[in-house]
């Protein structure tokens, strides 16, 4: 009688895990290709009466070389179709992958479905770091708005509550929720001392400080997309190939030392590299939360839990998240009343409560 | 007989069309002089070499003489027309197109609150947007230009006043509050009407994307709608009148405004002994919003003679912020200064007219958290107008702080003056001031109370 590993049996296994893994990828490319609908969609969307046809009309015009003299119509509807909304569009698509990315690396290093950069403080630290460079004028180069430097300053100051969070994990135990209430009230602290800068400062500074609290893509230009994009998709392709390492951390420890990995060594530089990151958006765009927490538990609900797949599919995920979210910030309110910050904590807020509630291991 | 009555006929003839002559010539002299404006505020474009209020041929020579070495840029920097660095042959054509009112670009002073900064504008202005806030908005509505002001931006908890703004409260906001406009919801208007200028608050975080503007061709004017001092709001004002070629009209209120100020700090000079005030500008739940530092209700205060009873450090060291900080029931800071009054400037309806049960409401959330304050207690505690000009804020709390040297009926006479003068006809509605009233006592609300 042929037993379980027959030739046969091992064929239809192979077919199994091929259409599982075909199910993945397609997954993945419906993400990404609505992500690029998404974009196509988000440069049409704002205050701006312009049809779909003019505006890639210009596109098209504009790439291909056409100027067109200031003062004019088409000078205008030019400058806010590339000026205004495609930095901003390609901007919500990087910063929402990256940031999904962030989320997907956070849950695995951590062993925590509840843990992002938002919950973890990391995302209050770096707006700290924002807030010394702009308020005190301190900062570790010359950290002018959406310098470098002040990408810089963010991260150093995101990598203190990453610092707290590597000493805090190991004492949290088994409990889940526990590493998130410390996260909490590290979020506490940083939000506290940037308070504090910002009572300390004038009106102005002020209401550029809150804006960076909020999380808002209302100022994002040209020159804030390079040194974000970089970042991120530098990040998301490392982090992408450390995946199948990241699936081993998720095992614990022991186990994956026992395969020869150093835990520690790759926890830190996931969370460093995470931290960046994060820092690079929120120096550009202040604080969007939920996006790391909730892209990869509906990716992973949808495809499983293996980083290989995860971390692909989060960043399409998360792209087509946030630019999902700025395109209702903006329907609502052509003027940009509505920070992509609330759109995203009406939508991420309820599924947050309910993974608390259900926090269902078995999609680890 | 006859020849000698004729003789007289002839000479009476003579000297009657002599003396009408005379009369005709010396009218006619006088309207083809130029009136001169007494103020004291300048027009801080380049070109205007003199630094006085208008760009003549006397700013023509000036450059002239500059280029001949007779003077030197040193001594007059306004000289350098066009703004690159030298004075030569093309500020003085600069300077004859302006003159001749042909368009150029000129190079003017934008006020701003993080150091006022040079710009260029296309001139003169025909087409602009603005930033809604109430000071903006009589600025340009007394400046005559509202009628080129195709869009602002306000709040939706801050729509202008109807009354003062009819043409701008049926504006939609171009943009979420008064303080900044999108590129892309203000392009539909900047197009439609060929705008090609901002107007914007002096407030750095005001219009925090000015290159964003700067670079799809509008160019952005940056002014201060709430100096207080006299002279320097003349300078603003101007600036508008030049831009938009308005000069007679904001010449003409600048003067009257001038007046005003010199009439008030005539009788101030009398006074020997100043007193002390505070200012508030209303309460939320919070507290009492009480001004100090860089506010300009404390200017206004202080511009009408008093003493300002807190120091502006004491504020700033209280809340953080530099113009002002919270009074609650649970503070007690406040009680640590003396002062004789309070003079609270609120807006909101005041020349649209209130009912008894406004007028008290009005008064008594303003003083909700003052009224264990000396100052109230002794019945110096009020309400005086803020929607209308500086100017006429000025003169209701002198009413207030100096009762004996100005009286509510001249401050009335004035406000009413001004109005028929210069608003009015610029704002497109007129202003009834029939039972309106601009300054609220604790005597009138414990009267409408009681009633």
């Amino acid at each position: 009688m042929k037993g379980d590993h027959g030739p046969d049996s091992g064929t239809a296994l192979k077919s199994d895990y091929k259409s599982y893994t075909g199910r993945k990828v397609i997954f993945i490319t419906i993400c990404a290709v609505a992500a690029v609908l998404l974009l196509g969609l988000s440069i049409y969307i704002g205050g701006s009466d312009l049809s779909l046809g003019r505006i890639y009309e210009l596109l098209w015009h504009h790439l291909c070389g056409w100027t067109y003299q200031k003062g004019t119509d088409d000078f205008l509807d030019d400058f806010v179709v590339w000026n205004v909304r495609l930095p901003r569009a390609i901007f919500a698509l990087v910063a929402g992958a990256g940031l999904a990315v962030g989320g997907v690396v956070m849950q695995s290093v951590m062993k925590n479905p509840l843990a992002d950069p938002y919950t973890t403080g990391i995302s209050s630290g770096a707006c700290l770091g924002v807030a010394v460079a702009v308020i005190l004028g301190l900062s570790f180069t010359n950290a002018g708005i959406g310098s470098a430097g002040l990408v810089l300053n963010a991260f150093l100051f995101a990598v203190i509550p990453m610092i707290l969070i590597i000493i805090i994990a190991p004492r949290a135990g088994s409990s889940t929720a526990t590493l998130i209430l410390a996260g909490v009230a590290i979020s506490y602290l940083f939000n506290a001392l940037t308070t504090l800068l910002m009572m300390s400062t004038d009106a102005e500074t002020l209401s550029l400080v809150y804006r960076w609290q909020v999380g808002s893509l209302t100022n994002v230009k040209w020159s804030s997309v390079p040194l974000m994009f970089f970042i991120n998709i530098g990040g998301i392709l490392t982090v992408s190939f450390l995946a199948a390492r990241l699936n081993i951390l998720v095992l614990g420890d022991d186990s994956a030392k026992s395969l020869g990995l150093n835990a520690d060594a790759m926890r830190v530089l996931c969370l460093f590299i995470l931290s960046l990151m994060v820092a690079s958006v929120v120096s550009y765009a202040g604080i969007i939360g939920f996006i790391g927490l909730v892209s990869p538990h509906i990716v992973r609900m949808l495809i499983d839990a293996d980083n290989r797949f995860v971390i692909p599919a989060s960043a399409a995920f998360g792209a087509v998240f946030l630019l999902g979210a700025d395109i209702i910030a903006r329907w609502l309110s052509p003027t940009d009343a509505v920070p992509v910050g609330v759109v995203l904590a009406f939508i991420g807020a309820p599924i947050f409560l309910y993974l608390i509630i259900r926090q269902k291991k078995a999609i680890w | 007989m006859n020849n000698k009555l004729i003789a007289v006929i002839v000479v009476v003839i003579l000297v009657v069309s002599g003396a009408v002559a005379a009369i005709v010539y010396t009218q006619n002299h006088s309207s083809s002089k130029q009136t001169i404006y007494d103020i004291d505020g300048g027009l801080e474009v380049y070109g205007n070499a003199d630094g006085d209020y208008k760009i003549d041929n006397a700013d023509v020579q000036i450059i002239k003489d500059i280029i001949a070495g007779t003077k030197t840029l040193v001594s007059y920097p306004y000289a350098d027309a066009n703004y690159d660095g030298t004075v030569d042959s093309d500020d003085v054509t600069l300077v004859e197109k302006i003159i001749n009112k042909e368009s150029c670009t000129v190079w003017h002073v934008n006020t701003c609150s993080t150091g006022n900064y040079v710009v260029s504008t296309q001139w003169p202005i025909t087409s602009a947007i603005s930033t809604g806030s109430s000071n903006m908005l009589l600025l340009l509505t007394m400046a005559g230009v509202k009628d080129d002001i195709h869009g602002i931006t306000y709040t939706s908890s801050s729509v202008p006043d109807a009354t003062l703004f009819p043409t701008f409260s049926k504006m939609t906001s171009l943009g979420s509050s008064s303080t900044a406009i999108s590129i892309d919801a203000a392009s539909d208007t900047i197009k439609q009407y060929n705008v090609t200028a901002l107007i914007s608050d002096y407030t750095a975080s005001t219009i925090s994307n000015e290159s964003e503007f700067e670079a799809a061709g509008i160019d952005v004017i940056r002014v201060d709608p709430a100096y207080v001092d006299v002279d320097a709001y003349s300078s603003q004002l101007l600036l508008i009148g030049f831009l938009f070629q308005t000069e007679t009209q904001c010449l003409e209120i600048a003067q009257w405004e001038t007046a005003v100020m010199k009439q008030i700090d005539e009788k101030l000079a009398t006074v020997t002994a100043k007193v002390s005030a505070i200012t508030t500008n209303g309460s939320t739940a919070k507290g009492a919003w009480v001004s100090g530092g860089i506010s300009d209700y404390k200017d206004v205060i202080t511009t009408a003679g008093a003493t300002y009873a807190i120091p502006d450090a004491v504020v700033k060291g209280i809340s953080g912020y530099a113009s002002g900080a919270y009074f609650s029931s649970s503070d007690t800071w406040l009680y640590n200064y003396e002062f004789d009054y309070i003079v609270s400037i609120r807006t909101g309806g005041w020349y649209s007219g209130m009912d008894s049960s406004t007028m008290v409401q009005k008064y008594n959330s303003t003083m909700e958290y003052l009224t264990n304050t000396e100052a109230y207690e002794n019945g110096n505690a009020y309400v005086i107008v803020g929607d209308g000009p500086i100017i006429i804020r000025i003169a209701y709390a002198a009413t207030v702080l100096y009762p004996s040297l100005f009286t509510e009926d001249w401050a009335n006479q004035l406000n009413q003056e001004f109005f028929e003068k210069f608003y009015d006809e610029a704002s497109g509605s007129t202003v009834d001031f029939t039972n309106l009233y601009f300054v609220i006592s604790k005597a009138m609300v414990d009267k409408a109370s009681s009633a």
